[in-house]
């Protein structure tokens, strides 16, 4: 168990006013068995109108519009989070978790996935858990792979990553959850914060015997205390912090800051 | 649901305009056809200017067929009878089917014309299809703002293409004083300076045509 | 046998389509264009005591759709119980995940069925699919009749028939049923669709309001209608006629432009009904199909009255086995395809094309099913003053409101060329009015 204190910023700038400007941000991390979440404070700008809502993967969300113009959006985030409260989450019943072992478009294997995944068979041959399985999993993955911000985007897809075996946080969760779905393992897609990093992270649960379980591939640990959970789906596009459309030609800039650490009791 | 958006607002109201142009330059056109038969040839020319459209014609034959029927020239007759067509299609909902079928059968005849020997036959017929459909939509559609919209963008037109041709002062005394007995009553914002300045301008013994189609090109806002 | 009467005035009810504005757009060549809808004036006639039939049958047959939606956006028993092997729903581009836990207004899904049936030689009705998204097609009967009375008033007095003008009262009920509170709204994607004519007509005979997307804002957790005032009206139903994936940008396809940005948001809410729902896809893909008989039984506990063609499900080894064998009597269908597109007959492959069937069959078994090539009761048409047998289909219109309510009529399709099985109008073919006979 941790007390962790959290801070998150994002904000867009536009180099010329957007007008009509319409988002839904998902940056709502909530009390689970896993974390209780306390003192949240949340800001989103410009505030002309802004409801709430949750989405299908159980995620909360706030979203609104902008009429007038604007060159500038924001959103700040900051509370406590006591974290490791709990190993897993409870799962819903099996027979309704179906759409977390079919591929999306980030998570569909191609040739050097399903080549890997031949190799991978053999280790994996003596396991019977999801949960030792995921284990092996998530260690070979991260020594077959290279961290390297940079050589992949947002719209890279798990076999594109793999095929160079490089990438970033995004990355590892999507490999290693096509690699699960392999293995007929239900898998879902993670988006949070992580003591010491500077920018939101991607993760992955995995079910197993009636719980969800974190897993951390591209640091190679299982999820406990060090890790603050804000949203669950499929894959990257299901998690999505900040989404929008507007009516202008404005290029956007991004700039987004985390700060998670611990409180000393 | 008698609320109109801005977009319908707009295609009303240029549904008005298109069915007025086709309209009086059908006429126009009529009565340059019949000089051309054998009393003037070249006059074609002399049309072109009054209009105030390029005259790109290289023959009195070139201008009947082009000028009438070219789905090229955005001048042509045709090309009009097309921007009507294209805005009363979407219109379906606030006008009516029989009243958009009048625009439909216009088409139609336009496109026999086009193929005629002696176009001004079919012609008539699409003159009397606009006829109709302006008398049906008076009759029928129920929503008055709905109603002058259409009828204020065939004023506007009116005076517009009046003072371009440079017409009697008391035909457009009598198309101003239409005009702003309706514009109040249409669902389009209008400037009332300008509509005042209208007022004034007509009543000058000699009309400053110039001013009159400058004045009437930005009424609304 | 045949009335000519009405037959005499094909012409003229054919001008009256025109002068109506009949017709539906395609594009030839990147451009677009406008076409006449054919009418042949030979009416399908359906005698009373078959179509009532047909009505239980499809009554029967969108109640198990329905709460076949119901399920698998919810509880997925279905899927517990074994009875639709789940790859049949995740796998299919039918299936959306930002529908799950959705509840539609009043937990109807499919307020505007479109069933497509065939008629056999045998008498026997048999389903060819069900289209549970934005089934189009009714406008055509409605407004042919309204003509067909007008130039052959003689006919009408002679026949007794079931008025099929009281659709867009159906509709209306439908679309009242749901509306949460404010206007009614038909949502269409502009005039360069297929089927503008509809959406327009449509509109003017329910007094509903047609909107493009931009006409429409979300403000406030409500939909708005935007009057050019900037007055905002609520809107409370939207029949609309744009797919799932371009109807919100925020929620599905982001590139969209036709639709209404956080429209869904909305709906998830309860604070607007959508005919039909979103995500209806997943229960008229064609591989879901196969099931749709037994989800009758294990929905209602009822025989289905109306019967499927019948259907094999490569994915099933044994009914592999049996296309292998008989594929040649056979005809498949791409499960993701739709409007007459992707469907082939075995017997029409050469030796090359089989083989390379054979073996993308093999590859992608869930993708295709095989169905038994059925000997259709052709229908007469009109063609150039001769009487000549044609492939035919009908699309029955199943509407759910306080109850469920068929439609008595539907489009009758035909295929103007004599050796082809395919109907679908965006191909070519022309359409019939359908007579329920009402004594």
């Amino acid at each position: 168990m941790k007390k962790l204190r959290f801070e998150y910023r994002m904000t867009i700038t536009f180099d010329q006013p957007v007008t009509d400007h319409r988002f839904t941000v998902k940056c709502v991390p909530e009390t689970t068995e896993r974390q209780r979440i306390c003192d949240l404070e949340i800001r989103v700008l410009p505030d002309h109108s802004l409801s709430g809502g949750r989405d299908s993967f159980g995620n909360r969300y706030i979203y609104g519009n902008s009429p007038d113009p604007g060159d500038r959006f924001e959103i700040y985030m900051r509370g406590q989070a006591d974290t490791g409260l709990s190993c897993m989450e409870t799962a819903e019943a099996e027979h309704r978790l179906g759409r977390y072992r079919y591929a999306t478009s980030y998570t569909r294997p191609g040739e050097s996935i399903l080549a890997y995944h031949k190799e991978l068979r053999e280790l994996l041959a003596d396991k019977t858990d999801n949960y030792d399985k995921c284990v092996t999993i998530m260690h070979e993955l991260y020594r077959m792979m290279t961290y390297q911000p940079g050589v992949t985007t947002l719209k890279t897809t798990a076999e594109e990553a793999f095929g160079q075996r490089k990438g970033v946080c995004q990355d590892y969760a999507h490999i290693m959850i096509t690699l699960c779905h392999m293995e007929n393992i239900p898998a879902r897609y993670v988006v949070g914060m992580l003591i010491g990093e500077g920018a939101s992270h991607a993760w992955v649960e995995i079910y197993d015997k009636g719980g969800w379980y974190g897993f951390d591939p591209t640091n190679d640990t299982i999820v406990e205390a060090d890790h603050i959970k804000i949203s669950n789906g499929r894959d990257y596009r299901d998690c999505l912090i900040n989404q929008g459309v507007f009516v202008g030609n404005a290029k956007q800039t991004q700039k987004i800051q985390v700060l998670v650490e611990e409180i000393q009791q | 649901m008698g609320i109109i958006s801005i977009e319908q607002a707009d295609r009303l109201y240029w549904l008005g305009r298109y069915t007025e142009r086709v309209y009086t330059t059908i006429r126009l056109y009529a009565t340059s056809y019949d000089i051309m038969i054998d009393i003037n040839k070249g006059s074609y020319d002399e049309f072109c200017r009054n209009l105030d459209i390029p005259n790109i014609y290289q023959s009195p034959e070139d201008f009947k067929a082009t000028y009438a029927f070219s789905q090229d020239d955005p001048n042509s007759i045709y090309s009009n009878l097309m921007r009507a067509y294209d805005n009363a299609i979407e219109l379906r909902d606030m006008i009516g089917s029989e009243c958009l079928s009048y625009i439909q059968l216009a088409l139609y005849d336009m496109n026999k014309a086009k193929v005629s020997e002696a176009p001004l036959v079919e012609l008539q017929r699409v003159m009397d299809n606009i006829l109709a459909f302006w008398g049906l939509t008076d009759d029928i559609i129920e929503s008055e703002s709905c109603r002058n919209t259409i009828k204020v963008g065939k004023r506007i037109e009116r005076i517009d293409l009046y003072g371009r041709l440079h017409l009697s002062k008391e035909m457009l005394v009598r198309e101003v004083h239409r005009l702003a007995g309706r514009i109040d009553r249409c669902a389009l914002h209008y400037r009332k300076a300008v509509m005042d300045d209208l007022g004034e301008l007509i009543k000058e013994e000699q009309l400053d045509y110039y001013r009159i189609v400058q004045e009437i090109e930005q009424i609304l806002e | 046998m045949y009335d000519m009467d009405l037959f005499e005035h094909t012409d003229t009810v054919n001008e009256l389509l025109a002068r109506y504005g009949v017709k539906f757009g395609i594009y030839k060549n990147n451009e677009f264009k406008e076409q006449l809808f054919p009418f042949d004036a030979i009416p399908r006639i359906i005698e009373k005591d078959e179509f009532s039939k047909l009505e239980k049958g499809l009554k029967q047959r969108v109640m198990a759709l329905n709460l076949f939606l119901k399920d698998i956006y919810g509880e997925k028993k279905i899927i517990r119980d074994k009875v639709v092997p789940e790859e049949f729903i995740y796998a299919s581009s039918g299936y959306l995940t930002q529908c799950e836990g959705v509840m539609p207004v009043k937990g109807i899904y499919s307020h505007i069925s479109g069933i497509d049936l065939v008629q056999g030689k045998n008498k026997e009705w048999y389903i060819l699919e069900d289209n549970l998204r934005v089934p189009s097609g009714a406008s055509y009967p409605m407004i042919a009749r309204e003509l067909c009375r007008r130039s052959s008033p003689r006919t009408f007095q002679d026949y007794k028939l079931e008025d099929n003008r009281n659709y867009a009262e159906l509709l209306r009920r439908t679309l009242d049923h749901v509306n949460v509170e404010g206007h009614t709204v038909i949502l269409t994607p502009g005039r360069y669709n297929a089927a503008y004519f509809e959406h327009s007509y449509l509109a003017e005979r329910t007094g509903a309001h047609l909107a493009n997307g931009h006409e429409l804002i979300v403000e406030d957790d409500k939909l708005y209608f935007i009057g050019v005032e900037g007055k905002k009206e609520r809107v409370g139903a939207v029949y609309r006629r744009i797919s799932d994936e371009y109807l919100d940008p925020m929620t599905f396809c982001e590139e969209s432009v036709i639709g209404i940005p956080h429209i869904f948001d909305v709906y998830r809410k309860g604070n607007v009904a959508l005919l039909n729902a979103v995500g209806n896809g997943i229960a008229d893909d064609k591989g879901i199909y196969y099931f749709v008989p037994k989800m009758i039984k294990y929905y209602l506990g009822e025989d289905p009255i109306l019967q499927n063609a019948p259907t094999y499900l490569p994915f099933y080894k044994e009914d592999m086995d049996y296309v292998l064998e008989h594929f040649d009597d056979l005809v498949l269908k791409d499960v993701a395809e739709a409007g007459g597109y992707g469907v082939v007959f075995g017997s029409s492959m050469t030796a090359a094309q089989k083989e390379d069937f054979i073996a993308l069959l093999k590859k992608e078994p869930r993708r295709f099913i095989a169905q038994e090539v059925i000997d259709f009761m052709d229908l007469d048409i009109m063609e150039k003053g001769e009487i000549v047998p044609r492939k035919a289909d009908l699309r029955a219109f199943v509407l759910m409101a306080d109850e469920p309510l068929v439609w008595k009529s539907g489009l009758t399709r035909f295929s103007r060329n004599p050796d082809s099985f395919i109907v679908n109008s965006s191909q070519g073919g022309g359409f019939k009015d359908t007579w329920v006979l009402s004594q």
